[in-house]
């Protein structure tokens, strides 16, 4: 289904509550909407919602035959296809723009930074490896897929934990769940992605857009740092240019609300893991 | 966004034993006979007409189609069943808010928000007449208009007219400026067009805005600054599910912070 | 006999239900429903546009789309898919929405057993929701027979499925039960089995199995659904009347 574009009244409202300093849903420019996370019962399912964005992560392992030129590495892949129940703009089996764009913003973020360490999922060199697959279901559209998919996407591979195995000569015993502690991943660090949305060529810019201001926005910047302050990926697609210290001032914000955010992904897995 | 309602096993267990005043309906349940045709007495048996949710079955009983509280006039010969849901179904007499989306020689094409876009004649403006076209040629692609749903039938596309049929005049139809639209259910929309609405009363009591309120779910606001349309916004969507006494301490907080 | 699911005590006991509505922002009605351990999130839009290629005259088009929990859709979800819309078809009065698009998504959130029966509440409890006029509501319910005890267990767990000898999935309207006989309770009573004939609309079985098991997985099946629909329709009125009495100001 097509996508409806927003009258001019809310075009021209946004941008002026924008000149007078306010956002439509009253938030400050900089401020992120409440983050929800919930876990499920099983190790590495995760829930997150972000104002009324909502997405569902859910982690799972399987054992498999590394590539022969890189015997030691085992598989991170990840599956971003935008169901159509976070809106009908997405049709099951043919691939939007946005979804192209979050998807290889999760691989950026996730994969290229190394966040996790693919090495450590190496059983026996050559022969067998675990591959982790994490399927991200986006269930509600209102805004900053990007962001809450990598929140939903870390956040759940903290989360996960894979079944104990144990190598005796060239056999491999995989413990089930039930009967022996289950291992969790080494994660390397959390990266975190910060989108902003700029508006008035550069002038003004908010961060974790709804679904109206990524509508009418002239261009976006997702940065994705750690709470290190390191810069894993960075991506502005187009849109309007953007002068360059402009892109210094984002990355300062970026930092605080990574801060922000890794500490309430760490609060929530805590008081998760109290729970079990 | 509603919040949503749990149901645990515990509340499950009073079942059929909850009691209340209002009589709830779901699809498939029969008009209680008792209320409904007396097929005994020919002549006392009032005629019935039947409003959205309920429709008429083969085999002449009535039955619900939808999920909501069961509703009857004092001399119980008009029956429906008061509901909530989000998506518009147009209705003749109605008024909506819709956005312009296309233009021909004879039409606009309106996105009210049903499965059909809504058609406006050209003329269907207040003192409209062949020669005498007004002027709309303002009214462009993305324009907000308050109209009147003229014609609703399941099997053509809505028509729509910005004036009052019984008058001619405009009444308020017409093009919306300024100000921002956003999106209610159509429950708390047919609330709304009470201008006695608690949510309303507070907010004018602090806030002067003007309002238009579309039965499609789409509501407009518009007051002298910016902050203040966004607060009136705010307030009203976050008060559809709230409690008289929630509204106001809402309101009140919400005026505070301002 | 002992269930390989030891939360519950008999065989004929449903996992405790539990469900809600409206959870979603941008679709017109939505419902996640729980049997247990298994949960569905299901969303619908409609009456909406519908595609020129899709549309049809003289009714609504009734698109469904299943979304596994890991991995891409396969022949499983498809199976599933068409097995949702036959099922809601004769149940939605498409007649009143022609040249539409009703679209169901159906999304599992988690899995432990009995999933299609989950999908199949979660979706009308959703079409309840988006105000789509249905003629009727369904409720479905799974049953096993198990391979080593020849027991009819209800509502299996992915394990106790694993030890089938076959599964049958079963939906019931709710015009074949008087809602004031309709009892909530979740241990199925199947002594008196003489209200009502079961008539399903809905049957799917695998495995082998004999006329006489097939026709008692039937009866019990018929009676688990009251107790769904009576859930149902408990919910459903709970949240009515919870808005009814916040609105009355």
């Amino acid at each position: 289904m097509k996508d409806t574009e927003p009258s001019k009244n809310e075009r021209e409202f946004l941008l002026e509550a924008l000149r007078e300093g306010a956002r439509i849903d009253g938030r400050k420019f900089y401020d992120f909407r409440t983050l929800r996370i919930s876990f499920g019962s099983d190790y590495g399912a995760v829930e997150v919602q972000l104002g009324n964005t909502r997405i569902l992560a859910k982690v799972s392992c399987e054992v498999i035959r590394p590539y022969a030129d890189k015997p030691t590495e085992g598989f991170l892949s990840f599956s971003t296809e935008i169901s159509p129940m976070a809106s009908t703009v997405f049709e099951a089996g043919r691939q939007t723009d946005e979804e192209v764009l979050v998807s290889r913003m999760i691989e950026k973020a996730m994969r290229r930074s190394r966040a996790l360490d693919t090495e450590g999922l190496c059983i026996i060199a050559g022969e067998k490896v675990w591959s982790i697959r994490v399927d991200i279901h986006f269930l509600d559209h209102d805004g900053n897929l990007a962001d809450a998919a990598c929140i939903a996407a870390i956040t759940a591979l903290m989360h996960f934990r894979r079944p104990d195995v144990t190598v005796v000569g060239e056999e491999v015993t995989v413990h089930p769940i039930e009967q022996r502690n289950p291992v969790p991943l080494s994660i390397h660090h959390i990266p975190i992605s910060v989108t902003f949305a700029l508006f008035d060529k550069g002038e003004r810019m908010v961060v974790d857009p709804t679904y109206l201001e990524e509508q009418i926005m002239e261009g976006d910047l997702a940065l994705t740092l750690n709470v290190h302050k390191e810069i894993c990926a960075l991506s502005k697609a187009g849109g309007m240019p953007l002068e360059l210290e402009k892109v210094v001032q984002c990355s300062k914000i970026a930092a605080v609300k990574v801060q922000e955010i890794t500490e309430q992904i760490e609060a929530a897995l805590a008081a998760d893991k109290k729970k079990r | 966004m509603a919040p949503p309602v749990q149901n645990t096993p515990a509340e499950q267990q009073d079942g059929e034993q909850y009691e209340s005043g209002l009589h709830v309906i779901l699809p498939g349940d029969l008009l209680p006979p008792t209320q409904s045709q007396d097929s005994e007495d020919v002549v006392m048996a009032p005629v019935i007409k039947l409003g959205p949710g309920l429709q008429p079955m083969s085999d002449e009983s009535i039955v619900a189609v939808k999920a909501g509280i069961l509703q009857s006039t004092a001399s119980a010969n008009r029956w429906w069943v008061q509901s909530n849901q989000k998506r518009y179904v147009p209705s003749s007499g109605e008024s909506v808010i819709g956005i312009v989306r296309g233009k021909t020689a004879e039409h606009y094409k309106l996105d009210i928000g049903a499965a059909h876009p809504a058609l406006l004649g050209v003329m269907a403006f207040e003192g409209a007449t062949k020669r005498n076209r007004p002027n709309h040629e303002a009214s462009i692609l993305g324009d907000l208009l308050y109209c009147r749903v003229a014609l609703a039938n399941k099997d053509m596309d809505p028509e729509l007219e910005c004036f009052n049929p019984t008058t001619g005049k405009a009444d308020g139809y017409g093009g919306l400026e300024g100000g921002h639209v956003f999106k209610v259910s159509l429950g708390l929309a047919r609330r709304l067009l009470d201008p006695k609405t608690l949510v309303l009363r507070l907010l004018g009591q602090h806030i002067p805005f003007e309002t238009a309120v579309g039965i499609n779910g789409r509501v407009w606001i518009n007051s002298a600054s910016a902050s203040h349309t966004i607060l009136v916004c705010n307030a009203i969507k976050n008060s559809e599910y709230l409690s008289p006494k929630e509204c106001e301490s809402m309101v009140k907080s919400l005026i505070q912070k301002m | 006999m002992a269930r390989l699911d030891t939360t519950r005590t008999s065989a004929h006991q449903l996992r405790p239900f539990s469900s809600s509505q409206n959870l979603l922002n941008r679709a017109d009605g939505s419902a996640q429903f729980d049997f247990g351990g298994s949960s569905v999130l299901c969303s619908v839009v409609g009456p909406a546009e519908v595609k020129l290629r899709d549309e049809k005259l003289n009714k609504a088009t009734l698109e469904v789309i299943v979304r596994p929990l890991v991995g891409l859709p396969g022949v499983k979800d498809k199976a599933c898919e068409r097995a949702i819309r036959e099922t809601l078809e004769p149940i939605v009065i498409s007649a009143l929405h022609p040249r539409t698009l009703v679209q169901i998504v159906v999304q599992t959130m988690k899995d432990n057993g009995s999933i299609l029966s989950t999908a199949l509440n979660a979706a009308i409890m959703a079409l309840l929701d988006a105000g789509i006029p249905l003629n009727s509501i369904i409720g479905s319910v799974t049953c096993i027979i198990d391979s080593k005890t020849n027991e009819i267990l209800l509502d299996p767990t992915t394990e106790e499925i694993a030890r089938a000898k076959s599964t049958h999935v079963f939906v019931f309207d709710n015009k074949s039960s008087i809602p004031s006989s309709t009892s909530a309770s979740m241990d199925v009573d199947i002594s008196n089995d003489d209200d009502g004939s079961p008539r399903p609309l809905f049957s799917e079985s695998t495995g082998l199995f004999t006329e006489e098991e097939y026709l008692e997985c039937v009866n019990i099946s018929f009676k688990a659904c009251q107790a769904v629909h009576g859930f149902i329709r408990t919910a459903v009125s709970k949240k009515i009347e919870k808005e009814h009495q916040q609105t009355q100001a």
